[in-house]
Order: structure tokens, then sequence, then C-alpha cells
């Protein structure tokens, strides 16, 4: 009512004379009554036309056109009314006859220059059942910033879905046509992973895996797609930071370091990533990296690139402080994941049997035996050697195989397969005897599936696509090298690890396979060490170090012997570290 | 971290804004007028288009025909548009002061939007609920305000491009 209150008054006011109007927006033209031709007579209130009805001045504007309505439904806007819209024009001899452009024409043109130039917020096309529709808050302002960004370290916590972010981001700033070109250089065991998220999220883009023989990758790097994916090694094979190489030349809209720790030391592998000619610098790290500076100057000169050829150097101080503080995006889960299904972590103590524990104690007594014999000469590096044997004893005994944990793990595995649950295991050797191939073997009722850095990409590929697909593999085990990272793997919910690494980051990032975005239930971790064994011990060593760990320990490829001193390394055995034994 | 307190997209899904145009056209004979509806993602739903002829001679001053050549305009659109709108915004430089004098002709919250000044928009009577104005800030923190009026600019020169 209120719109014809003020239909009428403007008519009252006398805005014309010689009126058309449309039916809703079907731009049914008619001319108006007679009376109202010529002259400036008041339009008198019986004459407002029944609702709907919008009104327009021919005279004294001496012509107007119906309006053309365009509905965004699709694809492709459909026009309503437009086939009128010359008559409209045509109609009164006042009018003055408009050339309209062919309705394909039209439609194609006003969808290029009314489609939103940033899509800033737009949810992932598709959807599959298993999906959550849509991205989260906090993933919503992370795609916000990358658009924002021409440099952003991306450090959110595992699981937080770094990977859709960049990706929707990617899509944003293709379809709004502000790039053409995206590097994304990740370790090679996700790059598959890449290439199927992008599938799932950005199905308009192109993307090409860089990989295979020196022939076959010239022409994939040639080969015009949007989304080129190259693994760390190739890249650095492939480009060794010759700026005078084909990809040297080439600029990119956008370069994504993934796992960007991988550039954390000043090598050529970090020197052929930050040589790349790029616009946009976006390294992404589920590793807080601020612990060591020299580490995080490394990553910082990747992502403040500047204008120059060559990259910015940065050192340890108050400036990459600084720097760090404008250019890092970090949110950790408990801030950004409220409904993320807790995780639980029970250490297993396990006690070896009498073959394994007969072959163990000899080991040790061996080793310790060869520790003292080398005198002056011993090092901090052979106590790391007896120390992986040891562990890989308590794995299993080599002679027989017998294994107290891989007898404790399947125990746990047929009550939780029994449920219909799934898992996986960890374990940081991979060698048959006491790794990933032995813990298989001894889980083969659950019809285990093996992921590790042996296999070929396409091999792990076929491997994480058989786990997802087929629940009656119950078990994936996963080399904690090969699969700690990047892999998403929610559909297990419980997570073992057959051996320790001795770095809460290391063990994380394995559990966040699981743990992450995406996951509906609970997550069991299980951590296994052997009583009355080196495992016990060290373990014990880091409990007491726990605080100063987690403070200062949070990077993923730091050894034992970054983490406990000399000191305590030959204390493990009772022995004393000879002056200069180092860590060499 | 929410994208503003209290709200998520989700808050906004269903809502509908319309931002109108009024552009004189270069030899001054005539008024193009323009509403593009958006969703909250900035992605376009429905563009409306119409113009009316500003009469030449002296019975009409500019000024005045322009103000009511606008205000019809406005109407019309707001008449024409099929989608359900949450709220209408017009840019201040284009809506002559008594735009709306008595109020707008729509039941949803209609504003000026004016880049220079903060807020940027004012309400011609009713103004627009919590979630609504929540929206309209997240836009403006992240430069998103004016942009679709540049679009439904655009929309316009194609429309006449052959006139």
């Amino acid at each position: 009512m209120m719109l014809r209150a003020w239909l009428h008054k403007l008519k009252v006011l006398n805005l014309g004379r010689n009126w058309r109007h449309q039916e809703g927006s079907r731009a049914v033209i008619r001319e108006a009554p007679a009376p109202y031709t010529s002259g400036f007579p008041l339009y008198q209130p019986s004459e407002i036309q029944p609702e709907p009805v919008a009104w327009l001045p021919a005279a004294p504007m001496t012509a107007a056109e119906a309006v053309r309505t365009f509905i965004f439904d699709g694809p492709a806007p459909s026009a309503v009314g437009a086939a009128t819209q010359a008559g409209a024009s045509s109609t009164t001899g006042q009018s003055r006859r408009r050339s309209v452009p062919s309705p394909e024409s039209l439609i194609f043109r006003l969808r290029r220059a009314l489609k939103s130039p940033h899509l800033p917020l737009l949810p992932p096309p598709v959807l599959d059942s298993d999906s959550r529709p849509g991205l989260m808050p906090f993933q919503e302002e992370g795609v916000q910033v990358l658009l924002e960004s021409d440099r952003i370290l991306l450090a959110d916590d595992m699981g937080l879905g770094k990977t859709l972010q960049v990706i929707v981001a990617l899509r944003v700033l293709f379809l709004g046509g502000e790039i053409q070109s995206a590097l994304v250089v990740a370790p090679a065991s996700v790059l598959d992973q890449w290439r199927r998220e992008l599938l799932k999220w950005a199905p308009d883009l192109t993307a090409m895996i860089v990989r295979g023989s020196a022939a076959d990758r010239r022409w994939q790097w040639d080969t015009p797609v949007h989304v080129t994916l190259v693994s760390y090694d190739t890249l650095r094979s492939d480009f060794g930071g010759s700026p005078s190489s084909a990809l040297g030349r080439k600029t990119w809209d956008v370069v994504v370091s993934d796992e960007a720790q991988r550039i954390k030391n000043r090598n050529s592998t970090s020197d052929a990533v930050k040589g790349l000619k790029r616009r946009r610098s976006w390294a992404l790290t589920g590793t807080p990296v601020e612990n060591d500076e020299e580490e995080l100057a490394s990553i910082m000169e990747f992502v403040d690139h500047g204008e120059a050829e060559s990259p910015r150097r940065y050192s340890a101080g108050p400036v990459l402080r600084k720097r760090h503080r404008e250019l890092q995006l970090r949110r950790r889960k408990e801030e950004v994941l409220e409904d993320l299904p807790p995780k639980m972590v029970a250490k297993i103590p396990v006690e070896l049997g009498a073959s394994q524990r007969r072959s163990y104690d000899r080991a040790e007594q061996e080793g310790i035996v060869h520790l003292t014999e080398l005198g002056r000469e011993v090092r901090v590096q052979h106590v790391l050697e007896l120390i992986t044997r040891l562990k890989q004893i308590c794995n299993a005994e080599p002679e027989t195989g017998e294994s107290a944990k891989f007898e404790e793990i399947r125990g746990r595995i047929e009550t939780l397969a029994a449920e219909g649950n799934r898992a996986l295991v960890f374990s940081q050797y991979r060698a048959s005897g006491f790794g990933v191939e032995a813990v298989a073997d001894a889980l083969r009722d659950f019809r285990p599936l093996t992921f590790t850095g042996a296999q070929s990409p396409e091999e792990r590929r076929d491997v994480i696509d058989r786990f997802r697909g087929n629940d009656e593999h119950k078990v994936l085990v996963v080399s904690l090298r090969a699969g700690g990272v990047g892999l998403n793997l929610q559909e297990a919910s419980y997570v073992f690890h057959l051996d320790r690494w001795w770095n809460p980051a290391v063990e994380r990032q394995a559990e966040d396979r699981s743990h992450r975005f995406g996951q509906t239930v609970p997550v069991h971790v299980f951590k296994y060490s052997c009583v009355n064994t080196i495992e016990e011990r060290i373990d014990r060593i880091l409990e007491r170090k726990q605080e100063l760990f987690d403070e200062l320990v949070d990077d993923v490829s730091i050894d034992l012997s970054s983490v406990l001193t000399a000191r305590e390394l030959f204390g493990l055995f009772g022995l004393e570290a000879p002056s200069g034994a180092g860590r060499g | 971290m929410s994208i503003q307190p209290g709200y998520s997209m989700e808050d906004w899904a269903a809502a509908n804004l319309a931002h109108l145009r009024f552009l004189v056209e270069e030899e001054g004979s005539g008024v193009r007028a323009a509403l593009l509806v958006t969703n909250c993602h900035g992605e376009p739903l429905e563009f409306c288009y119409t113009r009316a002829d500003l009469p030449s001679g002296a019975l009409w001053g500019l000024d005045a025909a322009h103000r009511r050549a606008v205000a019809v305009l406005a109407l019309a659109l707001f008449e024409a548009v099929k989608h359900p709108l949450d709220l209408a915004l017009v840019l201040a430089d284009e809506a002559p002061p008594d735009l709306f004098s008595s109020g707008p002709p729509v039941r949803y919250a209609v504003g000026l939007v004016d880049g220079a000044v903060d807020p940027p928009v004012s309400w011609l009577g009713t103004e627009p609920e919590s979630s609504l104005a929540a929206l309209l800030k997240l836009l403006t923190s992240r430069g998103r305000l004016l942009e679709p009026f540049e679009r439904a600019a655009s929309g316009l020169e194609e429309a006449y491009a052959h006139g």
C-alpha cells in the first residue's frame, strides 16, 4: 500500500501526460488512457491501474522503455520481456526507435558485465554426500585473506583445510580473471591429493602434475593449464634456480609452497622455489616454525618476495619477527573447530615376549660393549644407530618375527573392526621384518593396504582410492615419512603408532590425517612402547621435558639428537658422554 | 573466528540485495536506470533496467525532470524486480534530495550509500534488521559495498551499447 500511496503522490504532482505501464515485469506495453495524452491534467486516483503495475513517464520525459529483467538462475541469465522491448519503443509516436541488440548477444554481454569479479565467499560448486556444505567461517576468512594477499604464510593447524582454502581462492581469482597461472609445489606424496581436491572443489579449473620422464615433463610444463602441480624434487631438477631456463623466465601469477617446511633450509630446493618469478607467494604449513628463526627466515624469503630478480634475504632478528607477524595467518584447531570430535591419546606399554626379550637384551648389551670399545672415537651418531637397532627389535624379533606390539594391535583391531571401525597404523620403518610390511602381514586378516614412499605416485593414489572406496580394508599401514603429511583419511578413526618418532609434531601430523576437518567421530590414538627398553627410557626423559619440548620443538624434521643432549643420549645406556662426542 | 560476531554466511544465505543506479546519458537526453540484485556473495541474481527520455525545452527544469525521472524509474524497477528483496541501496550521489521524501515505496529497507562517510549507509525510513546490518558491515570491511554498483553501471552500458 505504501507503494500505491507513493505512486498516487507522484501522479497528483502531475508527472506527465502520456504514460505507459507494464504489468509485472512482463513488459506488456499499453498506451496510457486517452485523457492524458496531451496537456498536463492531474491524474485521478481512480485512474491508477491495479497492482502490480509500474509506471513509466513518456512525457514530459518524452519516451520511456519498459523494464527488462534478466534472471540469473543458471549458467546464463534468462531474459524476461525481451521480446516486447522493440514494441515498447514503437508504441508511441514520440518514442525514438532504438536498436535493440539480439537477445543472445545481450545476454552474453550482460552475463560477462554482471558476474561477480571476486565471488569472495563463493561456496565450492560440487558437493558430494560426504562433504560438508560449503566453507566454515574461519575458512571463508582464510580465503578472503588469500584473495587479498600477494604474500601470505598460511599456518593453520593441520587438518583445518589449508588446501581447500587455497583451491577456493585460486578458483575465485581464476574466474574473476585476476590470474592466469598457478603453480603448486608440494611433496610428491600429496600431488595426487591436490589434483583430486582441485577436481572436487574447482572442477572448472584444469590441473596437471609435472612428473615422469624428462621428455614428459617438458611438454607438461608447456601445457596451458590453470594449475600446475609439481614436487619439490622435480622442481629442483627442472628449474635448478636458473633464471635463464624456460621455467626461470616464466612469471607465475601464484606460486604455492605446500608443506613449506620443505624450504626451511637454504639449499638447492628452497633456492629453486624462491627463484620462481611470481606475483603472489603463498606458503602453507601446519607446523609453526617461529622457534627456529633461521628456518623461518628461509621460508619468509619465499613468502616476502620482492620485485627484484634475487630473493629478499632475511636473518634472525626483530625485522624478521615483525614481518612474520604481519604475513602469517595462523588459526589453531581449538580456536576454530569447536565441533571437532575429541582426540583421545593413550600410551600403551607392551611387555616383550621371551624370544623378543632375549634378542633385545643381547643387542643392547652388545651395543653398549661396542660403544665402550670405540673409546674416544665414539660419537652421538653411534648411540643413535644403536637406538634405531633396538627400536626395530622392539617392533619385532628379527629371527622369529615375534612381536608383542603386533599382537596387541591385532587384538585391538579385531574389536574395532568388528564394530565397523577402521584404523591407520604408522611406522617409521619400511623394511620387512619390523616395519610397514611386517605389521601389514601380521594384520592380514583385516585386508590391510600399505602406503609407503617406495610406491610410485600412481600406486599410492590407487592405495588411497581403494582404502576410501572399500571398507573391507580395515587397516591402512602407512610409512610415517610417506603418509605423515597431506593425506586426508577421515575414514579411519583409530590411529596406531607402532613406534615412536619422539617428536610430538611428527606424530600429530600423522594423527591429523584422521583427526581433521570432516571427521565426525572421536579419534583414538594409541602410542606403543615396550617396557624396560630404550623406548621406555627415552619416553620418560621426554615426559620430563615435555613442557620445554612443546614450547621449543614444533618441527617435523628434527631428530632425537636435537631433542636430547649428548649427555642424555649416552646416559640412556649408563655411559658418560666423552668430550667432543658432539653430534657427528 | 567468525566473519561477523554472532553471524555466519548461513545467516545471509537467502539475503537479496538490490543496487540501483541512475545514470544520465551523455547527451543529457535521458536517464538510464538499473537494479542489480545480488546474494550475500555478490553473485548476480537479477538485473533490471530501463530508461526515460528527459524533456527538451524550458517547460521543465532539467533538475526537476531528472528528479522526477529517477523517482519514477526507481518505482518501475522496484515493481519489475522478480526476486524478493531484503534491502535496496542507492548511491547518494545519484539520488535526488527529495527521492523517497515521503518514505521509500517498499517495505524493505532502502539506504543511501556514500563511500566517503562513515557509516557509509544512511537509511531512508526503516533500518534493516541486525543480521543485514552485519552483512553490510562485513561487505564494507571487505571493500565490497560499492563494487556491485560498478557492475550495474557496466550492465547498463552493455544494455544500451547499440542504442
